[in-house]
């Protein structure tokens, strides 16, 4: 199995405190991996390290083998690395299928110019674009709602937009930031189903940072546990869930240990 | 009707000018950069246009090119604030919300300040009698008129095109959109510019209708009164900087028969409609039809 991912050293400090320190993990092809911690362990700026909104003070990012670490966002994306957000960031008022066309649209990275004028190769881009985008939408699970605005969505349509959207810009790595955040029990299975099916589909690799410890356990099969800004388990879940330093973190230490 | 032209022409003439410099600004605030660098573009063109009209050595041209001139003067304007644009937008649109708009003002002031100590555009007595293509001033609506369908013409088109999207993208979630691949700094310039590029062909048509050009074509009041255009009218619309222009423009002649206390009516309607309207006149239509 190839690494499509390689984390080395990957430090954040923001003025003083370290949000993330010395990381290092790898993520293989196909692979559903595991991030979990407490509140403030340092997940999501490690995913904005990843996708490069965030500078990281020290270490590096290997991505399909080339260092992205000095990357700007937009590069990062379109060499194929998608992202959610925890507090989904969509554009609320464009409607759900623009949404999903807009990565499409960066990554051909469309002529102005073309499109005023209805030129061939921007009409040819614009019915591929349209045609996948309704595909991407149908998948979700929202074809009757396709041009309806994305901001007057329900809470759980808008999360499966948000993943559509990333999908859109035919990711080689997805990254999801807490997708099953709200969701009841029943939904949080379909999502997994869901989660899995992709990946097969679209050849993905995931990195899923959750907070539903069971869910974490059902979906991968090497998960990370980090807390206060470092890595204090890798593994299996088994093995992590059975972790000394996992279990006080999460619980605490017991006084008559 | 006579009467009615001759009162009346002068303004109509101005509402198309006016709703072209509102929308000027309409380009940049696609990607949700409030730029007030318009005027300053404007004045660039319309200083474009009185040197080519008045400069002694281009009489010959002037000859040759007959009514032609006019048509060279809006592409020579177009090119000198394309350039300019670039030049400007590259360093400007790393800023952003309040420090771009602070920084377009400190450009057009520039420019004001420029103009004033370059012997070429007259200095401070400016350029006049600058050539007259229309002995009426309601003929110049076949300069703006087409320029105004022509703009909004294209952009109708540029709102259904991927480009477009990629705009809103912007507006709508920057962070987001560069996320999601769109090369946002790259956008914001070609916004941007196009903008610049349009109020410079604007300056240019301007100018022979004004006769004289002067410093006080770009002033900071002038910027702001485009801005008013957009603010009143709804930013987030191309219909916004239309209504705005023709509500703002005419409006004082509107309320002409209050005599002196007509400016302060004009200020109260601007108060209750930023206090009522906070989306603009174009902003009610938008949530009547939802």
């Amino acid at each position: 199995m190839t690494v499509v991912l390689a984390v080395d050293d990957l430090t954040k400090a923001f003025s003083g405190l370290m949000a993330v320190s010395d990381l290092s993990f790898e993520v293989r092809q196909g692979e559903i991996f595991g991030l979990i911690g407490p509140n403030g362990a340092g997940k999501t700026t490690l995913f904005n390290m990843l996708t490069g909104l965030t500078r990281p003070t020290a270490g590096t990012v290997q991505f399909l083998g080339q260092n992205i670490t000095q990357q700007s966002p937009a590069a990062i994306a379109r060499m194929g690395m998608a992202r959610t957000f925890q507090n989904i960031r969509l554009f609320n008022c464009m409607s759900v299928l623009d949404n999903v066309l807009v990565p499409m649209h960066a990554r051909d990275d469309v002529s102005l110019w073309g499109g005023v004028f209805g030129t061939a190769r921007s009409r040819r881009q614009e019915r591929e674009a349209q045609a996948r985008a309704r595909e991407l939408v149908a998948l979700v699970g929202l074809a009757d709602r396709a041009e309806a605005s994305a901001g007057s969505l329900p809470y759980g349509a808008r999360r499966r937009l948000e993943i559509a959207r990333a999908l859109a810009l035919s990711p080689k790595v997805l990254l999801l930031d807490e997708p099953a955040a709200g969701m009841n029990q029943t939904e949080k299975k379909d999502l997994s189903g869901f989660i899995r099916e992709i990946r097969d589909r679209f050849d993905l690799t995931v990195l899923l940072i959750e907070h539903n410890v069971p869910m974490v356990m059902g979906l991968c099969r090497s998960v990370a546990v980090l807390n206060f800004g470092q890595l204090i388990a890798k593994g299996a879940p088994e093995e992590v869930q059975a972790d000394p330093a996992v279990i006080e973190a999460y619980l605490g230490v017991s006084d008559n240990a | 009707m006579e009467d009615f032209i001759a009162r009346y022409g002068f303004l109509f003439v101005t509402i198309l000018q006016q709703a072209l410099l509102g929308l000027s600004l309409y380009f940049p605030l696609m990607t949700g950069q409030l730029s007030l660098a318009s005027i300053g573009f404007y004045a660039l063109g319309g200083y474009v246009a009185a040197i080519m009209g008045t400069h002694p050595e281009l009489a010959p041209l002037r000859e040759t090119l007959g009514f032609f001139l006019y048509p060279l003067e809006w592409l020579v304007a177009l090119a000198a604030s394309t350039l300019l644009g670039v030049a400007l937008g590259y360093p400007a649109l790393r800023l952003r919300g309040i420090y771009l708009a602070l920084a377009t003002i400190a450009f057009v002031l520039t420019l004001g300040v420029v103009v004033l100590s370059l012997p070429i555009a007259g200095g401070a007595v400016g350029i006049f009698a600058i050539p007259q293509p229309f002995e009426d001033r309601l003929a110049y609506a076949w300069f703006f008129g087409p320029l105004l369908a022509l703009t909004v013409f294209f952009l109708w088109r540029l709102e259904r095109s991927g480009t477009g999207r990629l705009f809103f993208s912007i507006r709508e979630d920057e962070l987001a959109a560069a996320a999601m691949g769109v090369n946002v700094t790259a956008r914001k310039v070609q916004a941007f510019v196009i903008g610049c590029a349009l109020a410079g062909v604007v300056g240019a048509m301007s100018a022979p209708l004004l006769n004289t050009w002067n410093a006080r074509q770009g002033t900071f009041d002038a910027a702001v009164a485009c801005l008013a255009y957009v603010l009143i009218g709804g930013a987030r619309s191309k219909w916004g900087a239309l209504l705005g222009a023709a509500l703002l423009v005419s409006l004082p002649e509107l309320l002409r028969p209050l005599k002196d206390s007509r400016m302060i009516l004009n200020g109260l309607v601007l108060v209750l409609a930023c206090v009522y309207m906070p989306q603009g006149i174009a902003g009610l239509f938008a949530r009547r039809r939802s």
